[in-house]
């Protein structure tokens, strides 16, 4: 069927600085890849990529962005990424860099490894952390994300076994 | 600026090379300016950074030969980036404000003298060939 078909790059912003993940905002993030893509990939990148080019999602607390592309040509994008160094907003400057986590062809199938992603991410802070309050807190919302996944995986099956 | 009529020629040859040969020109619209070799090729250079931006500008690309009086040169490309190569002459436009424009006359994947030599050897090959089969028909 006729449909224009999309690539979403899941990817987390890495950063010493823990204003640098405040200061994101979605059309600072966009102007920013533009750019570099334009940078990287001259005219004919900046033209291929931007027509389909969209922030989809964006969490300033966890640093995860969503972004949207053109099928044909997510592979110019994904190679920019790596050449961006830092984030500008409102003359600061903070050096930073895109980690891509996961490429999808829609918004669920990247909504679904991110919820895995971040049960992972739970698990590791668990182990690393040092401070009593914080580690119950962690520990709760471990155990809270455990109850939902099998809730998940029992309406599964459920669904299965009706078909 | 119109370019004269030419006439075009297309051999094909089946062998897949690593490298494709341009020999090219570059004619401005006023007389008088004058480009090493060293300008010649940042000229090339930035333009294809212009289009398809710093990682195909960092192509390896070499000019074999250059002629400073005729602004004409041959220029060496990896196959994978000729097309990006010939695109970024074709829409370069100017040079240091002066209106200029990219003749290319032939895009070979073989360097022209080795190109002749095989030419000559396969030439002899065949004459040789007839003869002998001249012979044995006599024999």
């Amino acid at each position: 069927m006729v449909r224009f078909k999309h690539r979403y790059l899941l990817c987390e912003l890495v950063s010493d600085d823990p204003r640098c993940r405040l200061s994101l905002d979605d059309r600072v993030l966009s102007s920013l890849v533009r750019d570099t893509i334009a940078r990287v990939h001259g005219t004919f990148g900046a033209a291929a990529c931007s027509i389909g080019f969209a922030v989809r999602y964006l969490n300033a607390y966890t640093g995860i962005v969503l972004l949207r592309c053109r099928k044909e040509f997510y592979q110019l994008v994904w190679s920019a990424l790596p050449f961006i160094t830092y984030l500008e907003n409102k003359g600061h400057r903070y050096p930073c860099f895109f980690n891509t986590l996961h490429v999808g062809g829609t918004i669920r199938t990247c909504q679904k490894f991110l919820i895995q992603y971040n049960r992972r991410q739970l698990l590791i802070l668990l182990q690393n952390c040092t401070d009593e309050g914080e580690r119950e807190a962690i520990q709760k919302s471990v155990t809270r994300s455990c109850l939902l996944e099998e809730e998940e995986e029992s309406g599964e099956e459920a669904a299965e076994a009706m078909e | 600026m119109p370019a004269p009529a030419a006439t075009y020629e297309r051999v094909v040859y089946k062998n897949p090379s690593k490298y494709h040969y341009m020999k090219v020109c570059l004619e401005f619209q006023d007389c008088g300016v004058g480009l090493n070799a060293a300008q010649f090729k940042q000229l090339l250079i930035s333009a294809v950074k212009d289009l398809f931006g710093e990682v195909d500008a960092a192509l390896p690309l070499d000019i074999l030969t250059y002629e400073e009086k005729t602004l004409s040169a041959i220029l060496r490309i990896c196959s994978s980036g000729l097309v990006k190569l010939w695109s970024s002459l074709t829409l370069l436009g100017s040079y240091k404000g002066k209106k200029c424009a990219f003749r290319v006359s032939q895009v070979k994947t073989i360097p022209s003298h080795i190109a002749n030599k095989i030419e000559w050897w396969v030439d002899c090959f065949l004459i040789h060939s007839t003869h002998f089969c001249a012979c044995i028909n006599v024999i």
